[in-house]
């Protein structure tokens, strides 16, 4: 199915129980790079299953790059960029794509902005002359702009509004990131979505939306020396722009010095849950750091405490203790500031939340201290290899994974080599990981629970 | 004219990917079912998809929700391994092991890496001649489904959907719950689940795809390990066509939150209906997946009244509904409504245009390969190519069906499908 229903990946690619990338960006992919005169990075990923190809174009803007104050920005453009350009008239870039049988859409995170098409292989050419033609040429007149607002607080409220579950985790994340703006959820906030005016977009879009600050991602059944030819052709006439910074500075968090926590009670909540956040470097913000080690090993701590959902949190909570119905971990890595590691519980009925929140950090305490044996860390060493192969089974994830990868910070040798990486970690560099969970002082806790009278 | 040519151009290739694409060999066991297999040796993952006949729409009265909850606990430990010691092989191999049941069939699905193929088939065939249900595992996944069932009641569009159920099927069993009640969920004993495995795995009717790294001796050899040893009792019976009535209520259900969930339907066509491919067609024309369907124009894109609205036609063994999902704003509901009865007045009475007809003829066909990116979706196609019947060649003839169907038989079959006098609309959310 197509639609922008499911661009709520990019929104779910930051929330909890979705290990999306850090099994995924794989080494052994065929790549193939070069880089245009303005500016774009190309990347072609050959694979000849299918005669179908996937364009997608990453922007390297998210809801974390938005002027304080004006929310939704970024998020307001994986809708706008289907309206009219100078020479197309609105949706005509769908009807186009469908017509020959393709598939479009986009998603928006908080450190980029992606969209993509997938379509018979010989149609790249009209896909790249679409795509170009929309990164420079948008109209974005009010008579585009007022009905897609309308979609867009509709959106919000399908998606977070009517969702206990997501409104909680809007607040947590606004809790765990005060000065950051990863803080600001990447919809926007209503109020500030309701704001936004003509002239906000335009200068955002005229800005960020640039070659020199893209990645194009070409897979599958193609040449790398036509889709050089293509991309020259079509990509190549468009101008830079001068505004684009070298890196992407963004306030960052001083360090927390008093936990924190935010509770939502809600008649729709049928299951209540707490999660544990800690701030931790991502594979791109550990780099900085100078410990480029640290982001794997966190990959390597999740996956040793989640163990398929069946690690020792859930055999302590879920089967001996029989306070829980679900546990696990994660780690958002693919960001490129500092981002979250949490573990959470999913409380059994007739539990006080707070009994299975102290049972839990007895459990990770106890885990930390101990430290993952050298069985563990071969085990989830093993299953993340693995993962690769799994991934690669879907031939339309590869595009997706790379540029997702390298928009957030990563290089092309860092996602060729990702398995060398994750088997070069210690078991040290784990336990150092591990460290970073301890502090309670710096945790954010968030719990979702059913309102008092009507446990 | 030009334009025109490179279409059909386009969906010759297209089509002819799909020939290619899947390759489908058909593998005789000599005791009943077949292997239907697409080998695809660029990867080394093997995935397996079966189904048994037989189903939710199976459950006995008093213990709905039985076959959900057999799919829940199949995997929960079989042979000398409890749930633990299952799921660490499974974890430890990377193996994807689980079932799932639906209305008229009972599902298997095995997604392995090659290395792990044999440690697979063992755990799969433990699994289907072997469960424990441990008490221990039973309560748990109990648990689990109780609070899922509980969960349903609080979300609009499953109250909805379920609303809907119980006006259209009358007192069928689809109209019921499928993953149970409270009080049938608590019911189900180690017994009953043991009892209703023992009628529903049987070689008798089962149907086997398989695709992936994988070659035909391979196939045979993968069937003997899981298979071989099963029984070859009758398959359970499937459910009777459901007859669907016509009722053409509005129901409402109040519930605090800010957006409201539409669904609304009446009698669909069957898949076995000489218009089925039309009805396909203008269903997609009025509300399929894509971006410039009518009712996304009308209402999303003209208007911003929604985030998505969809239109399908459920067209199943025995019972076919075509049905219309979509949420607003409380306060804009009747407008919404509104909208959707004119739609639907609309294409009953002009049918689509020529235009659009071949719009969707080209998105319909051409889409159709994107669906097979996985060795997984290429197992399922190939199971319910056998389930409803269509043949090994459906893959390539699939065009053709589609591409014979005339703006005459569209407009007609529009006018017989869509019924804006019988539409029946539920309404869950807040005061409007």
């Amino acid at each position: 199915m197509k639609s922008r229903f499911f661009s709520r990946i990019g929104l779910v690619a930051f929330s909890f129980f979705l290990s999306f990338s850090p099994l995924s960006s794989a080494q052994v992919f065929e790549l193939e790079s070069f880089k245009l005169d303005n500016g774009l990075e190309v990347i072609v990923v050959p694979n000849n299953r299918a005669p179908v190809v996937t364009q997608l174009l990453m922007y390297r803007v998210g809801a974390a790059d938005e002027p304080w104050g004006k929310s939704g920005i970024a998020h307001f453009f994986e809708h706008l960029m289907f309206k009219a350009t100078k020479t197309r008239k609105n949706g005509e870039f769908s009807d186009l794509v469908s017509e020959y049988g393709g598939r479009d859409n986009a998603f928006t995170a908080r450190d980029y902005t992606g969209y993509y098409q997938t379509v018979a292989s010989d149609q790249l050419g009209l896909m790249m002359e679409l795509e170009a033609d929309r990164m420079r040429n948008l109209l974005l007149d009010d008579d585009q702009i007022e009905p897609e607002r309308g979609v867009i607080l509709e959106e919000r409220k399908s998606r977070t509004d009517n969702n206990p579950s997501q409104r909680l985790m809007e607040q947590a994340w606004a809790a765990t990131f005060r000065n950051h703006p990863y803080g600001i959820p990447i919809i926007g906030w209503e109020h500030e979505i309701k704001q936004l005016s003509k002239q906000d977009l335009r200068e955002f879009y005229d800005l960020w939306y640039a070659p020199n600050n893209a990645i194009l991602l070409v897979g599958g059944d193609v040449e790398v020396d036509e889709v050089r030819r293509l991309a020259e052709k079509h990509y190549g006439p468009l101008e830079p722009s001068p505004g684009i910074p070298e890196h992407r500075t963004r306030p960052q968090e001083p360090p927390q010095a008093s936990a924190r926590r935010v509770v939502l009670a809600d008649e729709q909540v049928s299951q209540p849950y707490i999660t544990v956040y800690q701030q931790v470097p991502s594979y791109a913000s550990s780099k900085r750091q100078g410990k480029p080690e640290l982001g794997y090993a966190l990959t390597l701590l999740s996956e040793i405490i989640s163990e398929g959902g069946r690690g020792f949190l859930y055999k302590a909570l879920v089967k001996e203790k029989e306070l829980a119905v679900g546990t696990g971990s994660f780690y958002v890595d693919d960001s490129y500031d500092d981002t979250i590691f949490g573990f959470y519980v999913s409380v059994r009925s007739g539990i006080e939340p707070e009994a299975s929140e102290e049972a839990m950090w007895e459990e990770i305490e106890k885990f930390v201290e101990r430290g993952p044996t050298e069985e563990q860390l071969a085990s989830a060493k093993q299953r993340l290899l693995d993962s690769v192969y799994l991934t690669r089974d879907n031939i339309l994830n590869i595009p997706r994974i790379v540029g997702v990868a390298m928009a957030t910070g990563s290089t092309l040798e860092e996602v060729q080599n990702w398995s060398n990486y994750i088997e070069a970690v210690t078991l040290d560099q784990v336990n150092e990981a591990a460290q970073l969970l301890l502090n309670r002082d710096s945790s954010i806790t968030a719990v979702l629970k059913r309102p008092e009278a009507a446990q | 004219m030009i334009k025109k040519f490179t279409f059909v151009l386009l969906t010759l290739v297209v089509a002819g990917s799909v020939a290619h694409a899947i390759d489908i060999k058909r593998i005789d066991t000599n005791e009943g079912p077949e292997i239907w297999l697409v080998e695809d040796h660029s990867n080394p993952v093997v995935s397996l998809h079966f189904a048994f006949q037989g189903g939710e729409g199976n459950d006995p009265a008093g213990k709905e929700g039985l076959a959900n909850f057999l799919s829940g606990t199949m995997d929960e430990g079989a042979g000398s391994y409890d749930s633990e010691a299952f799921s660490k092989i499974l974890t430890d191999k990377s193996i994807s092991l689980s079932f799932d049941a639906k209305r008229n069939n009972f599902h298997g699905k095995l997604v392995t890496l090659k290395k792990y193929q044999d440690e697979a088939a063992e755990m799969m065939k433990l699994s289907l001649t072997e469960p424990r249900f441990d008490l221990e595992a039973v309560n748990r996944i109990r648990q689990q489904i109780l609070l899922s069932v509980e969960a349903n009641t609080r979300k609009t569009d499953r109250v909805a959907n379920s609303l809907l159920r119980e006006a259209l099927y009358g007192d069928h069993p689809f109209a019921r719950e499928s993953d149970g009640t409270i009080d049938t969920v608590k019911s189900i004993t180690p017994e009953d689940l043991r009892a209703f495995q023992e009628q529903i795995v049987t070689k008798d009717k089962m149907i086997i795809g398989l695709s992936g790294d994988v070659t035909e001796e391979e196939a045979l050899s993968l069937y003997n390990q899981i298979f071989g040893t099963l029984p070859n009792h009758a398959a359970l019976p499937l459910a009777e066509t459901v007859n669907i009535e016509t009722i053409a209520e509005t129901i409402s259900e109040s519930r605090p939150v800010p957006q409201t969930t539409l669904i609304l339907g009446h009698k669909g066509l069957n898949r076995n209906d000489p218009d089925y491919f039309a009805g396909y067609l203008v269903t997609h024309i009025m509300g399929g997946g894509a971006f410039g369907s009518r009712l996304y124009s009308e209402i999303r894109e003209k208007r911003g009244l929604t985030y998505g609205v969809y239109s399908y036609m459920a067209s199943e063994l025995n019972y076919e509904i075509l049905l219309a999902q979509m949420s607003t704003a409380n306060e804009t509901v009747d407008q919404a409504i509104e909208i959707l009865r004119s739609e639907w007045q609309r294409m009953a009475a002009e049918g689509p245009t020529e235009e659009e007809l071949e719009k969707a003829k080209r998105y319909v066909i051409g889409s159709y390969p994107l669906n097979f990116s996985t060795t997984a979706s290429v197992a399922r196609l190939l199971v319910d190519l056998q389930i409803y019947e269509l043949g090994i060649d459906y893959p390539t003839k699939r065009t053709a069906f589609f591409e014979s169907v005339t703006l005459e038989q569209a407009k007609a079959t529009a006018a017989r499908l869509f019924r804006p006098d019988e539409l029946t609309i539920v309404a869950v959310g807040g005061e409007r």
